[in-house]
């Protein structure tokens, strides 16, 4: 999982490539929207105010809430009936009495749509299959616990209340835990558990041997970190999501792709059909453009896990080992509608949502590539019910983290299905903008989403407080003073945008007695089934009264429907670009010469299409003349001189003559600088060495469908250099093992 | 939907217009707001009264005040618009118990806020006397100041209609106007005969603000002996400041005959110039013998001014005739420039239900002239600089709403303005209309909270181009105010290129600095249009000498703001000169041959030459030289040679001489 990081801030400069357009060209009356009753505290109990609680889940259908907290000393998972408010401990123990079995680490509740069966993480062993390191598990609440781990005596008589989903596959036999190098396994908050409880989406962070047991994908072959998987508990299965794909054929392998997850989670939808999550080594899951394949493979390569390039990942599981990952963004998008084999970024029909994602160059204060480069926001996508709708945060270029929904039916490019459903208003980039009173209400980061079963409900978190995108229409009057993080609601049938949060008479939710505003505040949404019930997480100690702890709580709100019209904000396209849609038609050519004889041709062309070049130089070639005439043929030139073994007896004569010297060509895809190597071919490379070297005549010529060919002839005087090594450096290019020369570079450049 | 950018003017407008009626507004998400999403300042709340005004500063920042009942009583609030956003708004009249009225704002540079208002001051033989007071709001201040008196006696404080303008430096002017008895006051007597029914009299006042003290008021109008037509929110009078404080002043005052025209008087610092005539009298060589009824003024920074003038179509009087007249008053400097050059018929505005007229100059004689008219938002566009456009019918206007067409002229080009209208399926809000340097415009209908009927509308323009939209929105009783940026790009800018040919090691490109109000401006430079570097901050750049190549180049720089808005500098060529010289044996006949040194960009310097032919025999200072070899043999002729940019080369060409 990725560190958070302090620094929250993004270049804003160079806004001109990016236009979204939702093309809406007709204003329809504004349904309804959902607006927000009283704000209810549910981290209490019968007695007391949890001390803190965070993480909530609601289950589907309303009846139940699970969240992290503390309450009367003990630590853990809770349950909390929503009907009656009673509280179960789910796991966890005592803060004061430490024992090894209680897992008072577990963390990342998700919940069923029943509540019965709750999920979650951790590091303490709950049952006896279970390998050292981070473990998920899900608890069944039907069976009686003390929120410790199993006795051998449950397990054994079947009234263990626990079951280990971060197990190996396998069906029909019991359950083996998986072991782990490193860290161990996750599952992602809220969003891990299927509907029916049955079935979990988990991460694993260090190499493994979930595909390496024989029956395994890779027997005897360690299976790399950065893995998703999901567990069917009652099969006893574990299938690997994060496979690879082969290039060649397009198919699906069962292959593990080294480092293919941010193991930070990965959401599972209610139906259990499909898995989403934060995807590095794209280019060995799902296909890419060949432009935009090399960018990111030459990202990715040297570069260690945390600065690769990323982007979010969709697999349909329930369609079996054949489903293929799909790209849910992308600055690419090759199976698009009219996109042809072989496509580039500079064909419009294989263009993704965002071209420049790959190119985007990282700022200073960015720590990754891709679609998600900053670490202040959870960006594990977050699914509908079905799976077919995906809601996500990323910060793609020239923009800060916003909120995104895509539909991922197929048929449909990418660019047709992904909205954007936030904008910031641009301000000029400000240093810790987290304190900056301008930049936060204005373009302040997007911090986590929720997304409610049936698709028609986002959440999101923010202490951004105006939302210039319409649509969704903002509903509310910005606030007039900047409070803690807020969280908002984004009803995606009436196009509204509202803010759930709100203190007394309407303010800023605060935490009270502190005189600073921080980024503390609103967390972790989760939805019901219809979207009518959100649960979440606060820091802030004015939304209710009663709310004595001063510390996070957990809260639901339910939604009503107002009659209201949204404020309607009907905004225009703007000018189009400034930049130049074309580059002027014509050619330019700087050589760059090497200490070995050889040259680089750095060449602007003006599109696509294939550069040529061509030396040629006067230079002495050998002129083989048979002593005796006999045939009368005319004399042969050979470029050495040569003595037969056996027949007449040929006389070499060194004459000068006019040849093509050396040859390349090079095919380019777009307006771009190519990097043409000219090496003078071998029967004249000899000449490189000579004092005179050789003085040639170079012809470049451009043929591309853009416009007429072009050319440029220039001269270049190629010379070899005396290379010399001292004692010193061998030693030192022995110790390297790289090779280092050191030269005069005579070689005159023209 | 992202269409026509470059499409001609008028064409465009028409796509506009027809997206209006046929209800086609597009919702889409721009790029760039350059039309900002509008922010609810205050409201709804049947607390809201008069708006007065919006204001905005070169430097982006700015404001709008207006009327907000406290426990009842009326008081001015004032909300300021710094770095990009409003601020929640503050209390004006703070230490004041007593209502006030009549709220006006203007800007200096740097965000520093001046408001002018009518409060009550005393009651003197048991009425109430009313002054104009004002307070600042200085640059980075989080509370207005204490009220300073403008003028102690604005008489009851009806129809005060102040007009204030603020220049750069802090230095102001209000214009207002005094009713100092309106024949119905008994106890007042007076032996001035009411010309018209409901006929006051009252004096046009202007004061000066020195940055922190207001001179005493003086008279402008010309004869306080006559009447003057009852007091109106259009009628009041008006003033505008250019650069150096040149200022003119206008105001509704009846001639001898009774009729009311609009006059003009320049403002010299201290000194007032002649009373000038501004609207007609007579048309078609018809005496007029209408009101002139409304009017608007506005002065470009050198002095400039343009007044328009709505002549009263009382009953129907002039059917078919032009109601809208527009003078100008050139620069003070010019030699006309004491006297207007005469008032003009728009004739081809619609002449039915015409508007309150809106009008913005620039120095460069360019101006915007806006009315409603036949049910449209209208729009002029003319000047000595920017092609005129017929008159244009921007839209539809929301009926019966109150609020006129409002413009703002953006010097670099293009403007904007604003008028109440109706989208497609009946929402009400303001519609905007932004018109860019480059020909293309944006379109939006802008709404507060609740969307309803907008009653009260400004645009507040600077000198930078840059816009603030104001306006109350809402059913009386449930009034909200509503403040909107609109934006522009970075002003127009130039590359400073090195004249002549250069090496690539010197082609250095620089250009002068297009800081806007956005601020965050970033650059690209683009050689032979084709972007070759962005995100370029400093304002020179040295490109790569492989992006130059060798030759004549074509180079501009792109600048964008931090909202995405971008300025194409005007293009210039770069000479680079990336190689040397070359040698060639263009002919040769037996022993004798021609040894040739050229250069195709900036040429070859002749006295650097040095050819060594091989055979002993040496040249210098010559670019061709012939040379007879005495033996046949192979020979290397070494040539060494530089152009003028000082690019040089050795090389060595191989001949065979038989």
């Amino acid at each position: 999982m990725r560190a958070p990081r302090n620094i929250a801030g993004r270049s804003l400069a160079g806004l001109s490539a990016l236009a979204l357009v939702l093309g809406l060209c007709s204003v329809a009356a504004a349904p309804a929207r959902a607006d927000f009753g009283a704000i209810e505290l549910q981290s209490v109990g019968p007695l007391d105010q949890f001390e803190s609680a965070s993480a909530p889940a609601i289950s589907a259908d309303g009846s139940y809430l699970a969240m992290q907290g503390t309450l009367d000393g003990v630590e853990g998972i809770f349950r909390k009936d929503l009907q009656t408010g009673q509280l179960q401990l789910v796991a966890g123990g005592s803060t004061y009495v430490k024992t090894p079995t209680a897992p008072r680490d577990a963390s990342a509740p998700s919940i069923s749509a029943d509540g019965r069966y709750v999920s979650f993480t951790s590091a303490v062993a709950l049952v006896a299959a279970a390998k050292p390191g981070g473990n998920v598990y899900v608890r069944d609440m039907d069976v009686a616990s003390d929120g410790a781990a199993c006795t051998p005596e449950a397990e054994t008589t079947g009234r263990c209340a626990f079951e280990l989903a971060s197990a190996l596959n396998t069906p029909g036999a019991s359950t083996e835990g998986l072991t782990y190098s490193g860290q161990g396994a996750s599952a992602a908050g809220r969003v891990a558990l299927s509907a029916d409880g049955r079935e979990v989406a988990f991460t694993i962070g260090s190499s493994s041997n979930l595909t390496s047991e024989p029956g395994g994908s890779t027997p005897g072959t360690p299976t790399p970190g950065g893995q998703v998987a999901v567990r069917y508990l009652d099969r006893h299965e574990t299938i690997l999501v994060s496979a690879e794909r082969n290039a060649s054929n397009g198919q699906m392998t069962e292959r593990p792709v080294a480092g293919g997850a941010v193991a930070s989670g990965a959401a599972l939808s209610g139906d259990g059909s499909t898995v989403a999550w934060l995807g590095l080594n794209i280019p060995a899951q799902v296909p890419l453009l060949s432009d935009e394949r090399t960018q990111i493979e030459r990202d990715d390569g040297p570069s260690s896990v945390d600065e690769s390039y990323d982007e979010p990942l969709w697999r349909r599981i329930a369609d079996g080992p054949l489903a293929p990952t799909r790209r849910i963004v992308g600055g690419g998008d090759p199976l698009a509608p009219g996109c042809p084999p072989g496509g580039t970024l500079a064909t419009a029909a294989c263009r993704g949502p965002f071209p420049e994602l790959a190119f985007e160059k990282r700022g200073d204060l960015e720590t990754h590539l891709g679609w998600v480069t900053i670490n202040t926001y959870d960006a594990t996508p977050q699914l509908s019910a079905d799976g077919w709708k995906v809601a996500l945060l990323g910060d793609p270029p020239f923009s800060t983290s916003n909120v995104f929904v895509a539909d991922m039916q197929e048929g449909l490019s990418r660019s047709q299905t992904l909205h954007q459903l936030t904008r910031e208003v641009p301000v000029p980039f400000k240093f810790n903008p987290g304190s900056n009173s301008v930049y936060t209400p204005t373009a302040g980061e997007i911090y986590e989403i929720g997304i409610s079963p049936d698709g028609n409900h986002v959440a999101f978190t923010t202490q951004r407080e105006q939302f210039p995108l319409a649509p969704p229409f903002f509903a509310e009057t910005p606030l007039a003073t900047l409070g803690l993080v807020e969280l908002y609601e984004i009803d995606l049938d009436a196009e509204a945008l509202v803010r759930v949060t709100h203190g007394p008479d309407g303010g800023p939710s605060l935490i009270s007695g502190s005189g600073t505003v921080t980024a503390d505040g609103a967390a972790s949404p989760s939805y019901v089934q219809n979207g009518g019930t959100l649960a979440f997480a606060d820091s802030a100690s004015n939304l209710v009264s009663g709310d004595a702890n001063e510390a996070e709580d957990v809260f639901t709100v339910e939604s009503t429907q107002v009659p209201t019209s949204p404020g309607p904000v009907l905004i225009g396209p703007a000018p189009g670009s400034r930049e130049p849609s074309r580059p002027q038609w014509r050619l330019s050519v700087v050589p760059v010469t090497h200490a070995n004889g050889t040259v680089t041709l750095d060449v602007v062309i003006p599109g696509a299409g294939r550069v040529t070049a061509t030396a040629a130089a006067t230079v002495p070639v050998v002129l083989a003349v048979h002593s005796k005439r006999t045939d009368r043929r005319a004399p042969r030139r050979v470029v050495k001189a040569s003595v037969r073994a056996s027949g007449s007896r040929r006389v070499a004569r060194s004459v000068l003559e006019h040849r093509t010297v050396a040859h390349a060509q090079m095919s380019g895809a777009l307006p771009e600088m190519l990097e043409l190597p000219l090496k003078v071919s071998s029967p004249y490379a000899g000449l490189l060495g000579t004092a005179a070297g050789i003085y040639a005549s170079v012809r470049v010529t451009f043929a591309g469908a853009g416009g007429p060919p072009l050319e440029q002839t220039l001269a270049i005087s190629l010379r070899r250099v005396n290379v010399r090594v001292t004692a010193k450096k061998r030693a030192k290019t022995k110790k390297s093992g790289r090779s280092t020369v050191r030269s005069s570079h005579g070689a005159k450049a023209r | 939907m992202r269409v026509l950018p470059d499409l001609p003017f008028r064409l465009y407008a028409s796509c506009l217009l027809l997206l209006f009626v046929l209800g086609g507004w597009v919702r889409t998400a721009p790029a760039h707001a350059l039309i900002e999403a509008p922010s609810t300042i205050d409201g709804p709340s049947s607390a809201i009264g008069e708006f007065g005004g919006v204001a905005v500063s070169a430097d982006g920042s700015g404001g709008l005040v207006y009327i907000k009942q406290i426990e009842g009583v009326p008081h001015v609030f004032a909300s300021q618009y710094v770095g990009g956003h409003w601020l929640a708004p503050m209390r004006v009249d703070w230490d004041s118990p007593y209502g006030a009225s009549y709220p006006r704002i203007a800007v200096a540079d740097g965000g520093q806020l001046l408001v002018v208002w009518v409060t009550q001051i005393a009651t003197v033989n048991n009425r109430i006397q009313r002054a104009l007071e004002s307070s600042t709001l200085d640059a980075g201040a989080s509370s207005f100041g204490a009220p300073f008196i403008v003028d102690p006696n604005v008489g009851e404080g009806l129809g005060v209609d102040p007009s204030l303008a603020l220049a750069a430096d802090g230095q102001g002017l209000v214009a207002y106007r005094a009713v100092t008895n309106n024949f119905k006051t008994t106890n007042v007597l007076t032996t001035i005969p009411q010309l018209r029914p409901g006929d006051v009299l009252a004096d046009i006042r202007l004061a000066r603000y020195e940055g922190e003290l207001w001179s005493s008021p003086e008279q402008v109008n010309r004869d306080s002996l006559l009447s003057m037509r009852a007091p109106s929110e259009v009628n009041g009078p008006q003033v505008a400041l250019g650069r150096g404080n040149q200022a003119v002043i206008a105001w509704q005052e009846p001639e001898a005959s009774g009729v009311a025209r609009i006059w003009a008087r320049r403002v010299f610092g201290t000194t007032l110039g002649l009373v000038l005539p501004a609207s007609p009298t007579t048309y078609a060589g018809k005496p007029i013998a209408e009101d002139a009824d409304a009017f608007a003024l506005s002065v470009s920074e050198f002095g400039e001014a343009k007044i328009v003038s709505r002549i009263a179509n009382t009953q129907g009087a002039r059917s078919g005739e032009p109601s809208l007249f527009v003078n100008t008053l050139p620069v003070s400097t010019a030699p006309t420039g004491a006297k207007l050059t005469g008032p003009t018929p728009l004739a081809n505005f619609p002449t039915r239900e015409v508007g309150v007229p809106s009008v913005a100059v620039d120095d460069q004689g360019d101006y915007r002239i806006a009315s409603m008219a036949a049910g449209a938002a209208q729009l002029l566009v003319g000047g000595e600089h920017a092609s005129a456009t017929p008159e244009l019918a921007l839209g539809p206007a929301a009926s019966a709403t109150g609020a006129g067409a409002v413009t703002a002229l953006n010097p670099e080009g293009g403007g904007v303005t604003a008028w109440p209208a109706s989208g497609a399926s009946g929402l009400l809000g303001a519609a905007v209309r932004e018109d860019f340097p480059g020909g293309a415009a944006q379109v939006a209908l802008l709404s507060g909270a609740v969307d309803g009927p907008v009653s009260e509308l400004a645009v507040g323009g600077s000198e930078s181009g840059e816009s603030l939209v104001g306006f109350r929105e809402g059913e009386p009783g449930e009034y909200e105010i509503v403040g909107a940026r609109v934006s522009v790009p970075p002003p127009a800018f130039y590359l400073e290129l090195p004249v002549g040919w250069i090496k690539p090691a010197k082609a250095r490109i620089s250009w002068a600095p297009a800081e806007d109000a956005t601020g965050g401006v970033s650059y690209s430079l683009i050689v032979d249009g084709r972007i070759v570097r962005r995100g370029i901050h400093p304002t020179s750049v040295l490109p790569d000498r492989r992006l130059l190549g060798s030759g004549v180049r074509h180079v501009q720089a792109l600048a964008t703001d931090a909202s995405g808005q971008q300025t194409l500098s005007s293009e210039g060529v770069l000479k680079v000169d990336g190689a040397a010289p070359v040698a060639r044996v263009p002919s040769r006949r037996g022993r004798r041959l021609v040894v040739r040194v050229k250069d195709a960009q900036s040429g070859a310097a002749a006295s650097y030459t040095r050819i060594s032919f091989g055979d002993g025999t040496r040249s210098r200072g010559r670019l061709t030289v012939t040379h007879s070899y005495a033996h046949p043999g192979r020979y290397v002729i070494v040539v060494h040679m530089r152009d003028r940019v000082g690019n040089e080369a050795t090389v060595h060409l191989r001949v065979n001489v038989r």
